[in-house]
Order: structure tokens, then C-alpha cells, then sequence
């Protein structure tokens, strides 16, 4: 009856196309159940903010790709209609069903068979929330069309920092763009093994200036030409936007088609819910209103005394006061029992917990009943109607309430409740996979709580550690301190500068950075040493190593004056020895035997630092003659 | 009287420095006991480098003295133009420098380094012409329409005779002249760096400085080291403690004993002021950190405003004594200090809110106590400090809480001041045009040369001291009606 | 029910524009709102002022529970029901009596209208004030602004908070017969104060723009402070953008006379006393404080972004609306003649 609404579709309506389900994994068991697109978010669900993001935008017209559990996303829409939500004024939905489509790229070319666009649209991937107005940005795609008529795409990124929650680094990519934003060079980082990454020459010779990002969010919203999906039709191979835009990109001239890029800044925040880290970030931006004017409602009293750090939601839900509840969103209807203890979990509706229950950085799917005294912890994902029996230990696992296939019968460990083999626990030969599928989980770093994020990442253990690059520490004083050193300190060799200005520079940005006596020394030494890896090789290498060692004789006087200095001088060789760069075989003899010559350390302190290297490490190995002739020394000194 | 403590301190340091030598004496030697075919000596080297460098800078000052003595003032006036000329070239020429370096680094924004340059308003191309904040000022100063009437009076004309003298570059040591640049770009920030900064520039003159035959070291020294502090007041205007520290060491200037050799003299000064910068500053933090910790409590929610260093100890301390509190951190525009102090309280696990200075009053509320820096506590009790200091002392008090600021006792000065107006500093003001939050181009970037749009930037305000509740300084919890009280007795002190 | 004729498109249409933001200023708001309603009395499914009023009463609940926030849109909506119950009462030839003493002591027993009752000429008397009113609404601003000349004389110096059309043409105004200096403060995290700077330069005053940090250090030098506000509560209180309370404290501080430029669709009849009531105030986006892009340090930090101030009425000054200047304490009686005490609460 309402569907008589006065929107009327204009010849040229801003078009949409949001493709409703990732085709993964993951998100089972949960998605087994629950659609993507329904899954709550915050307050309401995933669909229903994107729809808000899209007739706030400026959309008119917005086309569903839908394979899961298509009925229960067309009663929903229908439900909206009928309560004529905000969007549905301004906008018209039409649902596509194509339950034969299993990738990104199948719905595209199945719309391109279709017909439906007319010109150019906006392309949401699955899990799409933004706040961005998107009429200005479309116009900007036409302008470059104009320019350019190559033009297949403007992707949206947002700039973002290192260390940033939502930033997920299965989504790290390096782009590289010229003056006019079109994208030369794209490359997920995080998909190759590799630590290098090669960008192609041209690159630089073609273009005048190109500017290199590494800090940049996909928000996985596109704007797309209508040669697009033709792209698609003609490319099976074509999966995922991914490899859409990689394919472009390598083939750039046979194609004829280019992809330019646009960075927002600002209040512009686009982010898309692929797993659940990214639901778990994106829930808690939502919540810190990064998404304004799209928010939850929130009593507004409470926002002060309840810092991010111990926010948690609750609708419709009775909590008792023994319980306590940690970042964590609470669906409607459930129960909580006494002294339950939940941080950095996401509870869906109808969930009945118990007393005495522990759950942390996990996912309980809707109408799961948890009963007294079991603990859900490390990342467990939970379907939907999985009772836990009393008094369970739930870690790091999959856990389904019915059988089937991918379940075998041992994993049983309760009436409903299977466990399901994660691919990881399966001798998985990629490392990458593997990895890929932990990061996936819930956020981690939370896990040590309050805790610094020095302290958390010290923490580590040894198996995480080649996660760290995540973790990437902080731009910490420390480094811009040493950064700063290095700076000044090459500058003053070249413009053969005086070194007491230089012991000057170095002093005051010390009290700039705050930095302690111990850390100078050390990065200091370190930042001289480091400086002989950009002298010539060969035979002259030594010598001109001398040279400059003489020349900053005095900056070594003045940080080398007592025996802990000496240790902090000892250490920086330590490091620059056993970094990165290739030192050669004589580099570290050479080091000690000049030092020594010149007084800079004793041989009492050079012994000591000696003992504290591990044996048959290449430090141990090439420092070893040198320390042997000293105790030589030392002990004909004693004789005589 | 005054001769006897100063001979004693003398020879404690005559002491130390033998002591020292005897030590760099005695090392060679057991080195070559040690080991017999232990190549060259260094001490040679040293002494020869350090020498040599001496020299040079005689030989500098020597040439400066020479065409001093030659020219006559006429000769001086004529080449003023010229030298001011070619002054303002260099100067130029070094600030160029670091926009290029500042460039090279934005446009590589591979991993966004937060060091001290990339925090500057990213790639804005008006940023590159219009970084030059004493040209500006003094362009100003001739065509005048662009000036803020109320405070025609702060704006600097640069002082033209004394552009003329610090031309030359030679009279200047080049420390000094670093360190002018690093105050005028705002690289050295806040009170206790830019007086730390001071002191170690003095430090290195001393070692530097050689007096010329028949001239006595102090005299000589003094009439550096005022060419120097004048140039660098040309950069940038003395802070308060900068020139207090300046007066207690021109005092132990004047006050040395003559008999002493040029060494001992200038072991002296130094010894002064590594016992300035420990008492005056190290021990005073320490004693306000102390002070500071006892009034916080567990539960506390300390509103805080700017990025005060001091302030910043003062909360870290108390978090690893085990202290529950939360802090508010409240910034303003256009420095924006409070995002690096929220940078480094929540590295370090405290657990805090940031808000800007217009959200005071709502945020107000949530906090406890108010913990403010300052620049300087005048005699009448004023507390002069970063622009925005007073309003969050006025909010405070709309709101009952109480306001502690913490000062040391060495920013104490005796002037008197009752508005914001009389003495006070003026910024950049293209700053403003700046926002990095907005992607928005700002609508006033386009009226920049309209002669009735003013943007005016003050530096500091002053705090009414009924706005205050207790000054924390290092002797005591004060209020801050005792000002006149801490310096009689400081100044009895150094009388003695 | 009503609700198959009355599907309150029509309100929905207004939240949804302005959601969009095509509807930016009160003023705006407001007269889209006028031509809502004259849309709603010439062709709107009603038949008695009873119908009429319930199903304006409808769009205000429909209004202030999608837009707490917006108080224009609703207060009109509640000045033409108490339109539609004087046209009423003087189109049922009651009113007169109403006015007598007699009527007054023995109790207002006949005061209780029928408003069932269906009046054919309600139709017309109300569209006719409608339009009236819409002149009104059309020359709010300049009425205002032409009081300029008795609050500003030569060579004040005059401070304003962020950007308020009303206060653009109040100086502007005032700058045809008198010179003075105009300092104006930024009003972070929007930054409107840019715009007003721009725009009265323009138009050749004297302008100065100060960051939102130097209020304090200036209001020393500074003869009046003119604002405008968002809401004006029934107390005589400002719901004004964050930022003005502390310009209102400084202003005490001084002693310098606070004036706020309003219209009468401002004030809107509820009382507030503290600043984060829930109705009160809103967050905006904390990327308008601290860009998105300074990484970790925003999963840990809380970042607080009130919209609003509520300014006590003890430091306001004057009110200044086309009707000519009041005092705060007389707000209570300026919002009685524009509603009906019944519809305060709806």
C-alpha cells in the first residue's frame, strides 16, 4: 500500500549497487544463519545503517545483491518501508536474488546481464558503513571521465594512522598515485610474503610526480563507470574488486581503462565489516560516533563518565549488579545471570547466560544459552541456538549447534554443540592463510586489557612476534630522536660542520624528546656507525671509515666519558653489527680495535660486554679475536 | 664578605678539574703498561683538535675586533643597508632550507613519520611563501593596515641599529644563531626548554670563547654574550625564565674574581650553571612532583590544559606510584599542543579524554581538580601562561573546582601585570588558515590580503589571581598573593 | 484511525531535508515549515480545529522524536496551535465574553471550547494569518537588524561567537551609520567564525579574528558581546553552540553586556538547569577535533564533542527579537502570548 510512494525515478537517478554477502567464510557458523547484512550493529542492523549511508549520500536508486537467506532480508526491507524509515523517501530498494552467483565479481556480471544501470554508480562491497556525502565525489568521477574517458573507477580511501583498530591489516595496501589521483600502483601488502616491493620504473619516468601511500584505509565504497561491469563480463577471472583493480592495472594499455583514486580526510569515515575484527572496530567507532550524523541513539549524561575503554551496550537487557560487562555490546532480550563476567564480546538477541559465566573476545550468536560456570574465551565464534553445557572451557573455536558434513562426531561436545575444524589446527602448509584467518578474530591487543601498549606488546610471545608488524610501534621519541641524530649528524660530516655544534643540535633534541643520558649514548654511537654503510666499498672502505670515526673524535669524547657509557657504545655496535645491513667480516674488529686505540673504551668493559654475547653468534664470532688478544694482554700485564 | 664562599667553591673546582686531569693523564700511561704495542696516543689528538677549533674561533673574533677598530662608525653606518641585506638573505636562505626539508618529507608519506617537521599543516601550498614569520611581522610593521590597533604595541619593529650589529655573523656564536632560528620556528616549545636551551648555548660559548690579549675574560665574555642574547630577543622575546636564568648567571658573571685564570673562571660559570639547571630546575620538578602527588587521589579526574612538561611529569609520576585518576585533556587552536601530551599520557596507560577548549564547560563538570603550567607568576600574582589558561581557571571556577597551578620558583619575575595586553607575544597569524580536520578549503584563505580582516594570534594571557587557588612550587603550596614573598627571600638568598 | 489519509509524508519529507542538509539555517527551516502547514490547512484531511490540531500534534511528536535537537520546526508548529485556538475562539463569536471580569471570578466554565465544533470560515481566517505570519518570519532578520543603531555606538568594540546570520545582518546594519570593530572568534570544531569574518570585511567593518582560546585575554578590551543561540529555554537560558558558555563567564567576568539577536521561533518552552541534560546537548563527529588519521592514540582516548552550551540566564543580558529588547526573566511571559500553555508538552 505504501508502495505508491512519491519518489518518482528520475531518467537519471544516482544508482547503488551494494553486494549483500562476502562469499568467505568469515563468518561462520554464524552467517549459516544470520545474513551479513542482518547482523546488529550497535543498534541496529548492518542494512540498515548502510541504507541510511546510501539515501543520506545522495542515492536514488540502490540495487541489493542478495544469496543468503534472501527471504529474511526482503521481509526486513519491507518492514522499513512499511515504518517508512528516513532512507526509504528519498530512495528506492530493489532486491536481487542470485543465489547461482558465488563471488563478488558472478553478481556483477550477473547485473551487467541484467541491464539495470544507466550510467555511472556507486559499488559497495559486503558490510559497507559510511557517512560520506557522495554526490560531490560522483561528480568528481565525471569530471575525470570527462578528462580521461578511460575511466572505469574512483576507489575511496580514507586516511588513516599506523596502529589504528580499524586500519586491518589483511586490508594494508600500498598505492601509488600521480598529480591527477589516478592509481599507478596497487598492491596489498599483506597477502605477499615478501618484505620488499618493487615498484615498476616507468612509473617515475611517466609521471612528474607521484606520491606513495601506505596509511590508507580502503573503505571499500567505489564509484564505478558503466564500463565497469562490461570489464567484468569480459574477464571470468575477475573475482573481487581486488583483482579487478590489480587486472586493470596490468593491463592497462590492452584494456584501455584506468582507476583513479580519491583520499578523504576530514569527517569523511567509510570502513566495511569483512570479519570480525572489522566488526568489532567498526561496532566500537560507531559507538565513539566516527560515523556522525549516523549514530546510536546514546543517552548523552553517561558520555563522560564512562571513557571508551569500559563503554558497553545494553538493550532491553536486565544486567545484575554483580556482573560486569567490558566493551562489549549486549543484544536485546537476553539474560544475564549473577556474577558474569563479559569484556570484548558481542552478544546477539535471545542469548541466555547463566551465573558464574566468563566470556571474552568472542561472538554468541543468537539464542545461544550458555549455562553456569562455563568460560567462552580467545576467539569463539558461537552459531546460532548452541547451548554450552555447565562448567565448559569454549577456546578459540568454531562452534555450531547442529551436525553436518563439515562436522565430524568427535567434535560433539554437547547436545548442540559442535565443534567446527578450523583450517589452521589442519597442518596448514600457508603460514599466510593461517595468519589471515587469526587476524580475522577479534582484536587482540585488548586481550592484556588496561595495560600500556609498550607493556602489551612486550608481551608477546615468541609465536606472535611475526605479527608484529601490525603492531607497529608507535612512533615513539626514541626513534625521532634517532632519526633527528642521523640527520644532523650527516649533515655535519658533509658540510664538514663543527662537532660541538653538533654535540649542541644533538643536546637540545634531546630535551626536546625527552630522552635519557643512556638512550644518547647509545644512539648516538649507533647513528655514527650506521653512517659507515653509506661509504664507498672496497679497499678504501677502512680508511675512509677512519676518516670519519676522527672526525667525529670528538662527539664520541664527549657521549664516551664513563664505564656505562662505554657499555651503551659497546650495545650500539652490538646492534649495528646484527642489523639489516650487511656489515662486512672485518667490521666489527675494526670497530673495536679503533675505539680501543682511541680511548674511547677500556679493555675491562670491552671484556665484559664480551662475556654478555651469546656464544656463536656472528657478534660473538667476530668480536672473539679481538677479545682474546686483549685477555692475552691482560694476562702478560699481570704476569709481569 | 662574598670573597670567602666563592674562593672555597674555587677550589672545589680546581679540585675536580685536576682531578679530571689527572685521570686523562693517568689513562695513557696505564694503556701503555697495559699493552705495550698499543699504537698512537689520542690525547694528542684531542688536544690538537680542540686547539685547533679554539683557534679558529680567536682567530675569528680577532678579525671581527680588527675591522671594528679599522672602520670608523661612519664607515658602520654606510655598510648597514648592505649588511642587513645580506643578513636577511642568509636567514632566508636556512628557512627555505627547512620548508624544502619539510616538502621532501610530505611528499614520501610512505609511513607517516610523526616527527617535529610532519606535524606542521600538511601540504598547504600557501604554507612554503608564508612561512616566515619575522619577515611578515616586519613588513607589517612599514605598511601597518594589517595590525590589530589594540595591540599596535606587540607587534615587533625590528630594532634597526640592532640589525646592523648582528649582521655579521662572526660577532655571533653560531650556536647562538641556531638557537635563534629554533626559537623563531617554534622547534624549541615551552619555558623550561627554550631556558634549558639558553643555558647549554651559554655553556658552549664558555668553552668556546677566547679572550683577546689585555682584556679581561668576564668583561670580554659579557659583551658577547649580550651581542648574542640580543640577537636571539630579535628572534623571539625572552620567556620569563629565560631571563631570569640569564640574570643569576650575569650576576655570578660580575661577581667572579678577578685573580682567577681565564680557566678557573670559566670552570666556575659552568659549575654555576650545572648547579642552576639541578636546583633551580631538575630538583625543583622533582619537589612539585611531590608536592603535585600528594594531592591527587585515587578516583581523581584532573582536567589539564596544553602540553605543559611539567605538568606531563607530574601525571606520569603519579601513574607508576599507582594512582587511579583520569585526566581531561583540554587544547586549543592553533598549536594544538595537547594532542602530543594525549599522545604520550595514553602511551604510557593513562587513561584520558580530549576535548577542545569551546567543549569546556560541558567536560568541566566530569573533572576534580584543574592542574595548569605556567610561563611566569608576576608580582602581583598574575599567572602568565599559555593563551587559554585563563579561561579554564575561569570555567574552573564557574564550576567550583579547584585550580592548582604548578611553577617553578625560578619564573618568578618581578613584573606587574594586570591585562593580557601590556606585554604579551604575537604568532603567526597564518596559522589560522590552517584546519586539518576539515577538508573543507578555509573561506578565509581567499580574503587574506583584505585590509579589514585581521587575524590576530596572542601568544599568552594572564590569570587574575582570584581565579587561582594554590601556586605549587617547589618550596611550598602557596597562594599566589606570595609572589613578592618567594622573591625577597630568593633575592636575600643570592645577596649573601 | 486517520492514518490512511494522513501518512505524514509531508513531515517526513521536512526531517529528510533536513538530514540532507538542503535545509541549512532556522530561517530556512522555518519557512519551509510555514508552507508545511498552509499545505496541510488548504488541502490536509481535517474538518474541525480539533482534527487540525491533532494532526499538527502529530508532526511535532513525529519531528521531535527523529530531531530532538531541532526546536524551529516544532515551535512553529506549536505558535499556529495556539493560532488555531484564537481563530477559533473569535470565529465562535466567544471571545469577547471571555475578556470579561465576570467570566474571570466566577471560574472559566465556558472557557472550555468545543473545538469539534466545524467552522467553515477557520479555514480561511487561518490561512489568511498564516500568510501574515509568514511576512513576519520574512522580516524577523531585518526587524532586528534595525535595531542595531540604538545597541551599537562609534568606535565599540563589539565581540561575536561563531557564525549566526541574524548578528550578520545586525552588524552590518549597524556599520551604514556607525564605525566599530568586530572581533570574532573561530568557534571550533566548525570554525563558522571564518565565514562571519569573511563576509563583514566584505562589507567593509573593521574585523578581527581571535582563536576561541584568547576570549578571555580580549573580553578586557571588548564593549558588547552580541550572539546569536540556538534555542532560548523557557528560563531565560541559551541552548547556543559550545563555546559560548565560557564566552558568557568571561563576559560576567568584565562586566560586558551580553545581547542575544533572536527570533521568536527560538524560544521554545522548556526548562533546562545543567549542561549535559540529555535533551540537551549532541555529539558531533570526534574526526572534528582530532583528524582520523593520528592512528592509535584514538582507541584508547575518549574524545569528548558536545554540540552545545546551555548558558545560564544570569549571564544574559538582553534578549533582542523584532519585537523590540527584554530581559531574561522575562522570557516566562514572551513564550505564554506565542503558545498556548496546553501545548508546552506535547
Amino acid at each position: 500500500m505504501s508502495k505508491k510512494k512519491e519518489v518518482v525515478m528520475k531518467e537519471n537517478a544516482v544508482q547503488a549497487v551494494l553486494v549483500a554477502d562476502t562469499f568467505g567464510e568469515e563468518f561462520t557458523p554464524i552467517t549459516k544463519d544470520v545474513p551479513l547484512c542482518l547482523f546488529p550493529l550497535v543498534d541496529k542492523l548492518l542494512i540498515d545503517y548502510t541504507l541510511e549511508f546510501l539515501s543520506l549520500g545522495g542515492v536514488e536508486e540502490t540495487f541489493i545483491f542478495c544469496c543468503n537467506r534472501v527471504a529474511e532480508v526482503k521481509l526486513h526491507i519491507n518492514e522499513c518501508i512499511r515504518k517508512t524509515v528516513g532512507w526509504t523517501l528519498t530512495m528506492k530498494v530493489h532486491i536481487i536474488v542470485s543465489e547461482s552467483c558465488h563471488s563478488f565479481g558472478d553478481c556483477l556480471r550477473d547485473l551487467d546481464a541484467k541491464g539495470l544501470i544507466r550510467s555511472d554508480f556507486i559499488l559497495l562491497e559486503p558490510g559497507v558503513v559510511s557517512n560520506i556525502s557522495l554526490l560531490p565525489l560522483l561528480k568528481k568521477h565525471r569530471e575525470t571521465c570527462q578528462v580521461d574517458k578511460g575511466a572505469a573507477m574512483t576507489v575511496l580511501f580514507q586516511e588513516s594512522g599506523l596502529g589504528h583498530m580499524s586500519l586491518c591489516p589483511e586490508d594494508e595496501a600500498l598505492v601509488a598515485v600521480n598529480s591527477n589521483n589516478r592509481v599507478l600502483f596497487h598492491k596489498k601488502t599483506y597477502k605477499s610474503s615478501q618484505k620488499k616491493v618493487d615498484f615498476p620504473l616507468e612509473m617515475f619516468l611517466e609521471n612528474s610526480s607521484v606520491s606513495i601511500y601506505h596509511n590508507l584505509k580502503d573503505t571499500h565504497i567505489t564509484i564505478c563507470s558503466s564500463s565497469v561491469l562490461p570489464l567484468f563480463s569480459d574477464n571470468f577471472d575477475f573475482q573481487t574488486k581486488d583483482d579487478f583493480v590489480r587486472g586493470l592495472l596490468m593491463n592497462e594499455e590492452i584494456m584501455g581503462s584506468t582507476v583513479y583514486c580519491n583520499i578523504l580526510r576530514g569527517t569523511d569515515y567509510g570502513g566495511a565489516i569483512f570479519n570480525w575484527r572489522t566488526y568489532q572496530s567498526i561496532s566500537l567507532e560507531m559507538k565513539n560516533k566516527f560515523l556522525y550524523p549516523l549514530v546510536p541513539i546514546s543517552k548523552i549524561g553517561k558520555f563522560l563518565n564512562s571513557p571508551v575503554t569500559t563503554t558497553s551496550l545494553v538493550k532491553n537487557t536486565e544486567v545484575p549488579r554483580s556482573s560486569v560487562l567490558l566493551r562489549s555490546i549486549i543484544g536485546e532480550n537476553s539474560t544475564i545471570g549473577e556474577n558474569v563476567h563479559i569484556q570484548d564480546s558481542f552478544i546477539f538477541d535471545n542469548v541466555k547466560i547463566e551465573d558464574d559465566v566468563r566470556i571474552s573476545l568472542s561472538v554468541i550468536g543468537p539464542n545461544c544459552v550458555i549455562k553456569k560456570g562455563s568460560k567462552v574465551t580467545a576467539g569463539s565464534i558461537l552459531g546460532e541456538g548452541v547451548v554450552i553445557d555447565e562448567s565448559l572451557l569454549i577456546e578459540n573455536s568454531l562452534v555450531q549447534a547442529t551436525l553436518d558434513d563439515n562436522v565430524q562426531l568427535e567434535d560433539k561436545i554437547g547436545e548442540h554443540a559442535f565443534r567446527l575444524r578450523l583450517e589452521e589446527d589442519e597442518d596448514d602448509i600457508e603460514l599466510d592463510k593461517a595468519l589471515a584467518k587469526r587476524m580475522s578474530r577479534l582484536h587482540v591487543y585488548d586481550l592484556v586489557g588496561e595495560q600500556s601498549e609498550y607493556e602489551s606488546d612486550a608481551t608477546f610471545s615468541e609465536s606472535e612476534e611475526e605479527l608484529s608488524h601490525i603492531h607497529s610501534p608507535p612512533p615513539d621519541d626514541t626513534n625521532l630522536f634517532f632519526s633527528e641524530v642521523i640527520d644532523s649528524l650527516t649533515r655535519g660530516f658533509d658540510d664538514n660542520l663543527q662537532c660541538d655544534n653538533l654535540i649542541l643540535e644533538i643536546n637540545s633534541s634531546r630535551y626536546a624528546y625527552n630522552i635519557t643520558v643512556k638512550e644518547v649514548n647509545f644512539n648516538v654511537i649507533k647513528a655514527i656507525l650506521i653512517m659507515s654503510h653509506n661509504l664507498p666499498e672496497g679497499t678504501q672502505y677502512f680508511s675512509s671509515f677512519a676518516k670519519l670515526l676522527s672526525y667525529f673524535t670528538p662527539i664520541l669524547r664527549n657521549y664516551i666519558k664513563n664505564e656505562s657509557a662505554m657499555m651503551d657504545c659497546l650495545k650500539a655496535i652490538e646492534e649495528v653489527a646484527t642489523s639489516d645491513f650487511q656489515v662486512k667480516d672485518k667490521w666489527v674488529i675494526f670497530v673495536l680495535k679503533y675505539f680501543y686505540e682511541k680511548d674511547h673504551l677500556n679493555e675491562t668493559e670491552i671484556l665484559k660486554w664480551f662475556d654478555t654475547l651469546e656464544p656463536k653468534s656472528t657478534v660473538h664470532n667476530q668480536a672473539k679475536p679481538f677479545a682474546e688478544w686483549l685477555q692475552e694482554a691482560e694476562e702478560e700485564d699481570s704476569d709481569e | 664578605m662574598s670573597q670567602q664562599p666563592l674562593s672555597d667553591v674555587n677550589a672545589k673546582v680546581n679540585d675536580q678539574i685536576f682531578g679530571k686531569d689527572k685521570k686523562n693523564k693517568n689513562k695513557p700511561q696505564n694503556n701503555n703498561n697495559l699493552k705495550g704495542n698499543a699504537p698512537e696516543k689520542t690525547s694528542n689528538d684531542k688536544l690538537t683538535e680542540k686547539q685547533l677549533r679554539k683557534l679558529e674561533w680567536e682567530k675569528k673574533l680577532k678579525e671581527r675586533e680588527l675591522e671594528t677598530d679599522v672602520k670608523s662608525d661612519a664607515d658602520k653606518t654606510l655598510s648597514k643597508a648592505e649588511l642587513k641585506a645580506k643578513r636577511r638573505e642568509q636567514q632566508e636562505a636556512q628557512r627555505q632550507a627547512k620548508t624544502d626539508k619539510s616538502k621532501v618529507i610530505e611528499q614520501v608519506p610512505e609511513k607517516p613519520i610523526v616527527s617535529k617537521i610532519a606535524k606542521l599543516p600538511p601540504e598547504l601550498p600557501y604554507l612554503n611563501t608564508h612561512k616566515t614569520p619575522l619577515k611578515k611581522s616586519f613588513e607589517a610593521s612599514r605598511t601597518n593596515p594589517k595590525q590589530v590597533q589594540l595591540v599596535k604595541h606587540l607587534y615587533r619593529i625590528p630594532n634597526l641599529e640592532h640589525q646592523s650589529k648582528i649582521v655579521n655573523f662572526k660577532d655571533i656564536h653560531p650556536v647562538f644563531v641556531r638557537l635563534g632560528v629554533q626559537y623563531s620556528e617554534k622547534v624549541i616549545l615551552g619555558s623550561n626548554a627554550r631556558a634549558l636551551a639558553l643555558l647549554s648555548a651559554i655553556k658552549t660559548l664558555i668553552n668556546d670563547i677566547q679572550t683577546p690579549s689585555k682584556q679581561e675574560f668576564c668583561r670580554y665574555f659579557q659583551a658577547i654574550l649580550q651581542s648574542c642574547t640580543d640577537y636571539i630577543q630579535d628572534c623571539r622575546p625572552f620567556a620569563v625564565s629565560m631571563t631570569n636564568a640569564l640574570r643569576a648567571f650575569k650576576h655570578q658573571l660580575r661577581h667572579i674574581d678577578t685573580n682567577h685564570s681565564d680557566n678557573e673562571k670559566r670552570a666556575i660559570l659552568l659549575e654555576f650553571i650545572e648547579t642552576y639547571v639541578r636546583n633551580d630546575m631538575l630538583k625543583a620538578w622533582d619537589a612539585i612532583c611531590m608536592k603535585v602527588n600528594e594531592k591527587i587521589l585515587n578516583g581523581d579526574v584532573i582536567l589539564i590544559y596544553g602540553c605543559s612538561s611539567l605538568i606531563r611529569r607530574i601525571l606520569l609520576e603519579a601513574y607508576k606510584d599507582g594512582k587511579h585518576f583520569s585526566v581531561i585533556i583540554v587544547d586549543s587552536r592553533p598549536l594544538l599542543e595537547g594532542r602530543e601530551m594525549l599522545r604520550r599520557l595514553a602511551v604510557a596507560g593513562i587513561k584520558c579524554s580530549y576535548a577542545i577548549i569551546n567543549s569546556l564547560s560541558c567536560v568541566m563538570k566530569q573533572a576534580t581538580k584543574v592542574l595548569l603550567g605556567a610561563h611566569a607568576l608576576l608580582t602581583n600574582g598574575s599567572v602568565m601562561s599559555r593563551i587559554g589558561t585563563a579561561q579554564v581557571a575561569l570555567v574552573a571556577q564557574a564550576y567550583n573546582k579547584p585550580v592548582l597551578v604548578c611553577c617553578e620558583t625560578y619564573k618568578f619575575s618581578e613584573r606587574v601585570q594586570t591585562d593580557s595586553f601590556v606585554y604579551n607575544e604575537i604568532g603567526d597569524p597564518d596559522l589560522f588558515l590552517n584546519i586539518d580536520t576539515s577538508s573543507n578549503s578555509n573561506p578565509l584563505v581567499s580574503q587574506k590580503d583584505n585590509n579589514k580582516l585581521n587575524i590576530l594570534n596572542l601568544l599568552y594571557d594572564v590569570t587574575p589571581p582570584d581565579l587561582v587557588t594554590a601556586v605549587v612550587t617547589e618550596l611550598a603550596i602557596l597562594p599566589c598573593t606570595s609572589v613578592p614573598a618567594v622573591l625577597r627571600i630568593n633575592a636575600g638568598e643570592n645577596s649573601i | 484511525m486517520k492514518s490512511e489519509t494522513d501518512d505524514l509524508s509531508d513531515v517526513i519529507k521536512l526531517i529528510s531535508d533536513i538530514k540532507h542538509k538542503t535545509l541549512l539555517s532556522s530561517h530556512d527551516i522555518a519557512l519551509s515549515t510555514e508552507k508545511l502547514l498552509v499545505n496541510l490547512i488548504s488541502h490536509g484531511n481535517w474538518s474541525s480545529a480539533l482534527d487540525l490540531m491533532e494532526l499538527i500534534r502529530r508532526r511535532i511528536k513525529c519531528l521531535s522524536q527523529s530531531l530532538p535537537m531541532e526546536a524551529t520546526a516544532t515551535n512553529i508548529m506549536r505558535h499556529i496551535l495556539k493560532v488555531i485556538r484564537e481563530e477559533f475562539e473569535v470565529a465562535s463569536k466567544k471571545k469577547g465574553e471571555a475578556h470579561s471580569l465576570h467570566h474571570i471570578v466566577t471560574g472559566a466554565l465556558s472557557n472550555i471550547l468545543d473545538y469539534s465544533e466545524s467552522l467553515t470560515s477557520l479555514k480561511a481566517a487561518l490561512l489568511d494569518h498564516l500568510s501574515e505570519y509568514k511576512t513576519e518570519l520574512e522580516t524577523s532578520a531585518e526587524n532586528i537588524a534595525a535595531q542595531a543603531s540604538e545597541h551599537i555606538h562609534s568606535n565599540e568594540t563589539i565581540l561575536t561567537f561563531g557564525s549566526s546570520r541574524t548578528v550578520k545582518m545586525f552588524l552590518k546594519s549597524a556599520s551604514k551609520k556607525r564605525t566599530f570593530n568586530v572581533i570574532v572568534v573561530e568557534a571550533a570544531p566548525l570554525y563558522l567564525g571564518h565565514s562571519l569574518a569573511v563576509s563583514l570585511a566584505k562589507s567593509n567593518i573593521q574585523t578581527t579574528v581571535i582563536a576561541d582560546s584568547a576570549v578571555f585575554a580580549m573580553m578586557s578590551r571588548v564593549n558588547k558581546v552580541i550572539i546569536g543561540t540556538h534555542t532560548v529555554l523557557a528560563n531565560g537560558g541559551l541552548r547556543a553552540i559550545s563555546g559560548t558558555h565560557t564566552v558568557g563567564l568571561a563576559a560576567k567576568h568584565y562586566s560586558v553586556p551580553v545581547m542575544v539577536l533572536s527570533h521568536m521561533y527560538k524560544f521554545t518552552p522548556i526548562y533546562l538547569g545543567s549542561n549535559d541534560h540529555d535533551t540537551l546537548n549532541i555529539l558531533a563527529n570526534p574526526a572534528t577535533v582530532i583528524p582520523y588519521s593520528s592512528g592509535a592514540v584514538l582507541n584508547k582516548a575518549d574524545i569528548a564533542t558536545p554540540m552545545f552550551d546551555y548558558v545560564p540566564p544570569e549571564l544574559v543580558t538582553l534578549f533582542i527579537t523584532h519585537q523590540g529588547g527584554n530581559s531574561p526573566s522575562y522570557v516566562y511571559r514572551l513564550l505564554s502570548e506565542v503558545y498556548h500553555p496546553d501545548d508546552y508538552e506535547i
